[in-house]
């Protein structure tokens, strides 16, 4: 009788990835349509309904991946006097306050203080945060309920609500432009308020008999574990995708923006596009194992040999993006020309200095909570010294391609990162001993 | 394989947790750690597992000290508690994962699992479920077949009956006693449960504020009147 089971793995990912590559044309067209009527009419304050319009999809898109938290009442909770009613409001004011909601302000802020008057620019902003703050909502809500019954009605009300809002954004009524953005905030509000109410008749259990999906089990390799772990940490598994369509949409931008012409907006994209991969991984170095570092200890695999696991996939993590960027570079390139060395030099400093130094967070990390999907407060923290450690050769780095021309600085960073793969095993080794030498401490912290 | 304790103590804040001078488990013997809550029952055998530091003193494994030496790894199998379970792994993978560290082959590890079948109850293998869904019973089932699944020379077990349904108890217990007989492996066991424990082992040290205050021969289950006593008169 054979136990192990072999299925296909990736098909989920790949729906997942798909997805999220569908946004680039989405943003591109929505987006290139509003610069040309901006540099057209000149009149920004014009264009903030349909720039509103434009985030719309787009935002509910990436927060439906991005946003995972159900905000669900804990069983402690849930068995003390606290009403349906406080426990929703809470939610909703937690969406408010929640910065990864309203994280598109951060570019609008600028942008619209700049070309705008001071009462139109908080307007403006008043309606993306209306926007951000609904939809961050509406994915909460969504997220809540637990069967399809209920999560159809959220569903059915958006498809109502995207023509609702098209049509508003021409403005039929020829509303004043202030009245009109008021209007539109009003809508929103209202839409809040329905979700709210509907979020007071729909009953949330805490039934973990329902977590139980089939899973899709793997034949192991080595390095298996590394993305397993991530791909199946309910809170974490869509971040390395995230920073992958962070990164290629800001190198596709800098590709298809006339007004961008010098080289080093271009060599700081690729930069973080190859190291930032590697990074997400690194910052959850012994975060996950922290959830079962007794029984790794206890068996016959060194921690060194767990970390050259890690090392091998963050390689693998930066070469994926070097050669991602590289096609993306060849296919969408535009007058700023980038040789292939530039790719290799950066992929060797990434490989030889890059994934070396983030093995310091091994020393600093907590154990990560990575399954909680009620409202709790993971004990992993990060240290600024940690950050400041990890982020220092990145800024060096980008100082010397800032400073220095192109092919010295290939040069450099090429020989960096060669000194730093020759001294690799011997890097790997004293990280191994220093963590071993420590091991109590680190394994003290992880049970907290 | 023999175990040696020497002179080790754990001590936190200003309260010694363990203080045992001197205690040598031979080769074969099923020890039965028992005591109250708080006895040190679960940190003598962390300090076994070289999980935690001793402030003072050693365990030696077939003449080696386990915080010195790994080669105890290779031969020991144990379980604790849940952080001993990749909690997102399914039993198959989790199995195959350990089988791949002692390098078990497939077939070999596929053979092995069939003498737990009657312990899995058809709950856990082929369910599809990442550990963590698993009820606390079916948890600690995966954990204990995962430590015996290795064939281990010395088997290390923290409260194996707790959380298990009667009928997996009595399989645990057959199961520890089969180990032992077949392979001669030198197991430690702790638990509550007098029966249990003096069912299986032929050797209980109880454990008391730290200390071992009793160290009593069983044979076969000889030792419980004792304990029974032991513990009513307290």
């Amino acid at each position: 009788m054979d136990y192990i089971i072999r299925e296909k793995v990736w098909h989920k990912t790949l729906v997942v990835a798909i997805s999220i590559l569908l946004l680039f044309p989405i943003l591109y067209f929505t987006f290139g349509d509003m610069a040309d009527e901006l540099s057209r009419t000149k009149r920004f304050d014009y264009v903030v309904p349909y720039v509103a319009l434009s985030i719309l999809i787009p935002d509910f898109l990436l927060k439906y991946f991005v946003k995972r938290e159900k905000l669900v009442m804990s069983d402690s909770m849930k068995t003390r006097p606290i009403s349906t009613a406080s426990w929703n409001r809470f939610v909703l004011l937690n969406c408010l306050l929640d910065s990864g909601n309203s994280y598109l302000l951060f570019f609008f802020i600028p942008v619209a203080f700049m070309s705008m008057s001071f009462v139109k620019s908080v307007l403006s902003l008043l309606l993306f945060f209306s926007i951000c703050w609904l939809n961050g909502y509406a994915i909460t809500i969504y997220r809540l309920s637990q069967d399809w019954e209920y999560k159809a009605p959220v569903i059915v009300v958006g498809f109502f609500w995207v023509p609702l809002v098209t049509c508003y954004v021409i403005n039929p009524l020829s509303f004043p432009w202030v009245l009109h953005i008021i209007g539109f905030i009003l809508l929103c509000m209202l839409m809040i308020y329905g979700l709210y109410k509907y979020s007071c008749t729909i009953h949330v259990y805490t039934d973990y008999s329902r977590n139980t999906k089939k899973e899709y089990v793997t034949h192991f390799s080595g390095l298996a574990i590394e993305y397993v772990s991530m791909m199946r940490a309910t809170r974490y598994r869509l971040f390395p995708f995230y920073i992958i369509f962070n990164c290629l949409f800001g190198l596709f931008l800098v590709l298809n923006n006339p007004y961008i012409s010098n080289t080093f907006s271009l060599e700081l994209i690729v930069i973080l596009s190859i190291i930032g991969l590697p990074i997400i991984y690194g910052i959850f170095m012994f975060a996950f194992e922290g959830n079962y570092m007794d029984g790794l200890w206890t068996r016959p695999i060194g921690i060194r040999r767990v970390m050259q696991v890690k090392y091998n996939g963050y390689v693998i993590d930066a070469a994926f993006m070097t050669i991602l960027c590289y096609v993306l570079y060849r296919i969408f390139r535009n007058e700023i020309e980038l040789p292939i060395c530039f790719f290799g030099a950066t992929l060797l400093f990434t490989s030889g200095v890059i994934n070396h130094v983030i093995f310091f967070t091994s020393f600093l990390a907590k154990r990560c909570e990575m399954f909680s999907n009620s409202f709790s407060i993971t004990p992993y923290r990060r240290s600024f010294l940690l950050e400041a450690v990890v982020f220092l050769p990145i800024i060096v780095l980008l100082l010397i391609y800032y400073f220095l021309p192109i092919s010295i600085a290939n040069i450099a960073s090429a020989l960096s990162g060669i000194i730093g793969v020759l001294l690799h095993p011997f890097i790997m080794k004293w990280f191994a001993q220093k963590y071993e030498s420590n091991r109590y401490k680190y394994f003290e912290q992880y049970r907290n | 394989m023999e175990l040696i304790i020497k002179n080790l103590t754990k001590v936190y804040g200003d309260r010694t947790v363990l203080d045992i001078p001197q205690q040598t488990i031979t080769s074969g013997e099923i020890i039965g750690l028992v005591g109250n809550n708080g006895a040190g029952k679960t940190t003598i055998l962390r300090l076994m597992l070289d999980l935690i530091k001793a402030d003072s003193g050693e365990v030696r494994s077939n003449g080696n000290a386990v915080n010195e030496d790994s080669q105890w790894k290779t031969y020991t199998g144990s379980y604790i508690d849940k952080r001993f379970l990749i909690p997102f792994y399914t039993p198959e993978e989790f199995f195959h994962f350990v089988a791949k560290l002692y390098n078990i082959k497939q077939k070999e590890l596929n053979k092995r699992l069939e003498e737990y079948h009657q312990m899995m109850h058809d709950e856990i293998l082929g369910t599809g479920k990442q550990i963590r869904h698993f009820s606390e019973g079916n948890q600690q089932k995966i954990g204990i077949i995962a430590a015996m699944i290795i064939n281990p020379t010395v088997l290390i077990l923290d409260e194996p009956f707790n959380y298990l349904d009667p009928s997996s108890q009595i399989v645990v217990a057959k199961l520890i006693k089969q180990i032992n007989e077949r392979l001669a492996t030198t197991v430690i066991v702790s638990s509550h449960n007098l029966t249990y424990i003096t069912d299986v082992a032929t050797r209980i040290l109880l454990l008391e504020k730290g200390k071992i205050i009793k160290d009593v021969p069983n044979k076969n289950g000889s030792a419980l009147d004792e304990l029974t006593g032991y513990f009513a008169s307290m």
